[in-house]
Formats: structure tokens, C-alpha cells, sequence
């Protein structure tokens, strides 16, 4: 049996009522399901939360998931959404800047702790605004193909293409910028 | 540099570019030093990207879904816009068929013998000589087929359409 027939055949279950089996689905797919919201959120604790909220409402809408697309497209698509709204409830209350693509305020106190060029990425897509990070997130980390992410991100192929490029060059400057001030720094 | 060889260089990177493209652009990037420089940073991030982890949640976080879970009800395909839009549908005939089946009631009059010339009032501007509820009826079972439409759309059509996409 293939993956998605597995998959199928294991939400089927959950649908008659087997309520457990969705912790199967919860493990499997926790891990890549709160990177991305952290991506989008920049804020492990708010993340968490999303992504509960998230797994809660996929189990509580699981009769209305297509078996034609992938569950994993499904479910990203609400924790985007989720996360998404988590940020507008955010900037509602605090006037939050993280597009800018400043070095952040509490860098040089860390400048010691960096110690290999993935932080520095790590820094610089933090400094990302949050749908370009999470197209970042939905490329690499879970290799989704253009197609995939404009249906997690209702966005079109082209759309996507377009932001990943704008995303990646400006990490490129973030990172040029980054690794400049730390050997000033150091 | 031009914009579109600036986007070749990431559709290289990319893979998405076929051989002849990719030979071409690959040409200009060894040609061109700016493009040299482009290429590098860019494949650089390509590069590290392909390194970001992925994040774990805290230990607690399936025992927490799940704990969740119970306090909700069970999965439901019950949808309540669906039921808003039929009961629409339903208070709009309801309507309609109770006021038809009163045939006396098609006009209403509305009563002209109002003493205007005592209160200084123009009575040539005065527009209203009655209310025809034939057109409200008409009105209100227009309504009821939007409604039905848009029933019919979100039950009927989303579905089929969305599964020919999906094909």
C-alpha cells in the first residue's frame, strides 16, 4: 500500500470514530507543521500554539480534506492560515517590525553564540517577512515543488516563483550584510 | 544587468531551465563578472538553505492535541452556512406563498385623504400613490433563487469542478 492510500485508509479510521489514530498523523507531521509556523510567527511559544490550533481544526474538518491532494498540503494550509491570523492578532495589539532588513537589536550581545554560517541563515530568514519565509520553509525543508506551495499559500505558481527569487536575493544581501558586521565586530 | 537574466540565473539554480537555456545562461555567467558574483551569492543561499532544520515542538505537544481533542465534539461534515443559505431559501417561499394565497392583499393603498392644504404642504411634489406588493413578492422569490443558486454552487458545482481540477 502506498503512502496516501495509507493515509486514507488511516483517516478513514479517524472519521469512523477511532479518535487515536490521529495522534499517528499528529507525530508524523508536528515536526515540518511547526517549522513552519515558526517561520511565519518568528516566535516559538506562538508557534506551538498555532500549531495545535491547527492540528485541531484538520481533525475537526477531516470529512471535508479531498483524498485527491496530499494531507500534508491540506494540513499546511491551515497552519499557514492559522499562523497567518495568529500575526494579524499580533500587529493589532504592537507595532511589530520585522520587515526591515536591519540586523536585529539583540545581534551583537549574541555575536559569541554564532558560531557557523547556518545561524547566520537562520538569522537572516528570521529577518524575512513572514510569507517569504515560509515559502523559503515549504522549498527546502519540505521540498515542495512551486505548485504545491501556491496551493498551501493560495497564491499562483508564477507568484510563488516570483517570491522565492525576491526571497533568496534578499537573503543573499541579509547574509552579505550579516557576516560584514560580524568581522567588523570581531 | 538585465532583470530577466538576474531571474535566469535563480531558474538555473533552480534547475527549472532546459539544456539549451541552461548552456546559455551558464555562457553568459562565466562571460560576465557581475553575473559571476550574482551566481555565487545566490547559489551560496541555495546551498545553505537546503541546511535549514527542521524544528521540533515541545515533548507535550501530541499528549496536548489529544487531550484537546476530547474536549471537542466528534468530526462533523455539518455545515452551517449550508443550513443558513436552505433556511433562507425556505423564510423567502414561506413568505411569498402565505402573502399570494391572500389574493385581497395585492395592493395596498396608501390612504390620499391626509389634510395637506391645511399644513402648507406641495402636494404636486408628492410621489406616493400606492405600493404594489406584487413587486415585493416577485422581490422576495428572486431572493430565494439567488439563494438557491448559491446553494446549488456550493453543494452541487465547487465540488464537481473542484474535482475536475484535482484530475
Amino acid at each position: 500500500m502506498n503512502n496516501l492510500a495509507e493515509e486514507n485508509t488511516l483517516i478513514e479510521s479517524i472519521i469512523s470514530g477511532k479518535k487515536e489514530d490521529y495522534a499517528i498523523l499528529v507525530n508524523r507531521y508536528k515536526g515540518f507543521a511547526f517549522s513552519l509556523a515558526v517561520r511565519v510567527l518568528k516566535n516559538r511559544e506562538e508557534a506551538e500554539e498555532a500549531t495545535q490550533e491547527a492540528f485541531i481544526k484538520a481533525f475537526q474538518h477531516l470529512k471535508h480534506y479531498k483524498k485527491e491532494s496530499k494531507f500534508s498540503s491540506w494540513l499546511y494550509r491551515i497552519v499557514y492560515n492559522e499562523s497567518i491570523n495568529q500575526t494579524r492578532k499580533r500587529k493589532k495589539t504592537e507595532s511589530f517590525e520585522i520587515h526591515k532588513f536591519d540586523v536585529p537589536v539583540q545581534r551583537k550581545s549574541d555575536n559569541m553564540e554564532i558560531k557557523d554560517r547556518k545561524k547566520y541563515i537562520d538569522l537572516a530568514l528570521n529577518n524575512l517577512p513572514e510569507q517569504d519565509s515560509a515559502i523559503i520553509s515549504l522549498f527546502y525543508l519540505q521540498e515542495m515543488n512551486l505548485a504545491e506551495i501556491s496551493e498551501i499559500m493560495s497564491l499562483s505558481s508564477n507568484n510563488v516563483k516570483i517570491k522565492l527569487h525576491r526571497a533568496r536575493k534578499k537573503m543573499a544581501g541579509a547574509l552579505h550584510r550579516i557576516l560584514k558586521e560580524e568581522s567588523l565586530t570581531l | 544587468m538585465k532583470t530577466n537574466k538576474k531571474d535566469s540565473i535563480q531558474d538555473f539554480i533552480d534547475g527549472t531551465l532546459s539544456e539549451a537555456e541552461a548552456i546559455k545562461i551558464w555562457e553568459s555567467i562565466e562571460s560576465d563578472k557581475e553575473m559571476m558574483r550574482e551566481y555565487k551569492s545566490l547559489k551560496e543561499v541555495h546551498d545553505l538553505l537546503y541546511d535549514i532544520q527542521k524544528l521540533e515542538p515541545s515533548a507535550k505537544f501530541t499528549a496536548q492535541v489529544m487531550s484537546n481533542l476530547e474536549k471537542t465534539g466528534p468530526i462533523t461534515s455539518f455545515n452551517w452556512h449550508n443550513l443558513l443559505i436552505v433556511f433562507g431559501i425556505f423564510i423567502c417561499l414561506v413568505i411569498t406563498s402565505v402573502s399570494l394565497s391572500s389574493s385581497s392583499a395585492q395592493v395596498v393603498e396608501i390612504p390620499q385623504q391626509i389634510d395637506l392644504m391645511n399644513r402648507n404642504i406641495n402636494t404636486t411634489n408628492l410621489f406616493i400613490d400606492s405600493i404594489n406588493l406584487n413587486v415585493i413578492f416577485n422581490g422576495i422569490l428572486f431572493l430565494a433563487f439567488i439563494l438557491a443558486m448559491l446553494f446549488f454552487d456550493k453543494t452541487v458545482l465547487r465540488p464537481l469542478l473542484g474535482k475536475r481540477k484535482m484530475i
